[in-house]
């Protein structure tokens, strides 16, 4: 019997090397399934698959103190097979106590935290001394760097909101461990006169006039295009609407474009939303975006809120009633129209507790990455868009 | 490393061994990242061979990638900086 092994195996052996057997290279696309622990489950009726042991990530083995905070996420793929990257805060509680760490993954669910974490932490004194949140990495590969785009605030005096410092930061590293601030920090002042009212113009609206000046709400991500420059979205306000809002409102936080000739310099163009806030699932606008590009369309997953609710102190309110939802652009993310079967049915908790939103296109998948609370906390879930498919029946269970 | 894995990567060597004998870059990367860092990544070697044969035709420097790969001794993070300096993204 083991003879005939043997032999078999050298007749398999003399046959895979003869002349005509060649290895040929080709565009490979692995099954996100194929190389985790875990399967993907579809969720019916949609694209999308989940990954059956959700969430991916804890960083209970490093002791930097408090629970994972903003998660920004970049896969290189090397030789065509994805490699993870993240970047994460971590805040042990207040403004100004923030760490910025590093890990990677060879599959998306088992992470090397970085040895040398955390990367920066606040700076006394700096623009962004009392958090960094929010950030969005991409690569350049005009100048061969990552890019990272984050909020950034200095409250200074905590009782006088006159002298906070808010915007959107930049930073640049040429190997995801050493980053630069970029000197023009904050790149956008959303403080700025470009972005507020002065008296008059206050006055004015009072009593009848009218400004299309926005408010920025909070940044939400950044695209690297085809021809080597930058799009992002931020969300914002009307000041129109927040003067006109008979209950005194915080606004709806719609999602505006903005374009930059390289990373540090940005022009919002403030004439309309590209993406309002007018179904029920994002009647009070969008929290999270992240945008990617597949075949001719741009594909815009993002988190939409229905309601503002008070913190309880301060006159604080934060977003309530969040889903994930999708939009699609065919002029490359000049105008959006969102999907009909919005909101996407894959948050834990109803109503939907979903919090942010990752996106990058790894062969024919959208691979995400949703923050929502799991079990009280939050973490974040790994999950897959297949654009090319049509939505999974319901009958489907298991993905083979 | 389970048996199958190593008969599989004797059988994929023996076929990219170039007529002289000489192991190419790819072969000894692929050896390097699905054998002795053993990703899951590479679901297995066949796909790491193709995905470097893809990055070679479309101008990655897989020689010098090869020798970061294997200077980096599988520090994944050092790995995903070969890739940023070699592949095929730096070189377009």
């Amino acid at each position: 019997m083991n003879n005939l092994i043997s032999v078999s195996a050298v007749a398999v052996l003399s046959m895979a090397c003869a002349s005509d057997y060649e290895i040929k290279g080709r565009e490979v696309n692995v099954d996100p399934g194929q190389v985790t622990d875990c399967p993907f489950t579809p969720v019916p009726g949609t694209k999308i698959s989940v990954y059956d042991c959700n969430p991916v990530f804890e960083n209970d083995d490093e002791e930097l103190g408090g629970d994972v905070g903003s998660v920004g996420f970049y896969a290189t793929e090397i030789m065509g097979h994805p490699f993870y990257q993240m970047w994460y805060t971590t805040n042990a509680g207040g403004y100004g106590d923030f760490t910025m760490n590093y890990a990677v993954s060879p599959d998306g669910t088992n992470w090397d935290t970085h040895p040398e974490n955390p990367l920066f932490e606040s700076y006394p004194g700096a623009w962004d001394q009392d958090s960094v949140a929010g950030q969005v990495v991409v690569w350049d590969p005009k100048e061969s760097q990552y890019v990272m785009s984050y909020q950034g605030f200095n409250l200074n005096n905590q009782s006088d909101p006159a002298d906070d410092i808010w915007g959107l930061g930049i930073a640049t590293s040429p190997d995801g461990k050493v980053w630069d601030k970029h000197p023009n920090n904050p790149v956008i002042d959303f403080n700025s006169s470009q972005y507020s009212l002065t008296e008059s113009e206050s006055f004015d609206i009072l009593f009848g006039g009218t400004t299309d000046k926005i408010k920025p709400c909070w940044p939400l991500t950044i695209t690297v295009t085809e021809r080597g420059a930058f799009r992002g979205y931020l969300a914002a306000s009307k000041w129109q609407d927040i003067y006109n809002d008979p209950l005194g409102g915080a606004g709806k936080c719609e999602v505006y474009r903005m374009d930059g000739f390289d990373a540090g310099s940005w022009v919002i163009d403030q004439s309309s939303p590209v993406l309002a806030a007018s179904n029920d699932y994002d009647a009070q606008g969008v929290t999270s975006a992240s945008v990617v590009r597949y075949g001719d369309l741009s594909y815009m997953f993002y988190i939409g809120f229905e309601a503002w609710e008070e913190a309880g102190v301060g006159g604080l309110v934060y977003a309530v009633r969040t889903t994930l939802n999708l939009a699609t652009s065919t002029d490359d993310g000049v105008t959006w129209q969102k999907d009909p079967n919005n909101p996407i049915p894959i948050n834990l908790t109803s109503p939907g507790q979903v919090s942010s939103i990752g996106a990058q296109v790894i062969g024919t998948r959208i691979h995400l990455w949703v923050g929502d609370g799991y079990d009280g906390s939050s973490a974040v879930g790994y999950f897959y868009y297949e654009p090319d498919i049509e939505p999974h029946e319901e009958t489907e269970t298991t993905e083979e | 490393m389970n048996l199958w894995k190593i008969g599989a990567m004797i059988l994929l060597s023996a076929c990219a061994t170039s007529g002289s004998g000489e192991k190419s870059d790819c072969d000894e990367m692929c050896n390097e990242l699905y054998g002795a860092c053993d990703y899951a990544a590479f679901p297995d070697k066949l796909s790491c061979m193709e995905g470097c044969l893809f990055a070679e035709e479309n101008n990655a420097d897989v020689e010098s990638q090869k020798e970061c790969v294997l200077e980096a001794a599988c520090d994944t993070f050092a790995i995903i900086e070969c890739e940023n300096t070699y592949g095929v993204e730096a070189n377009e």
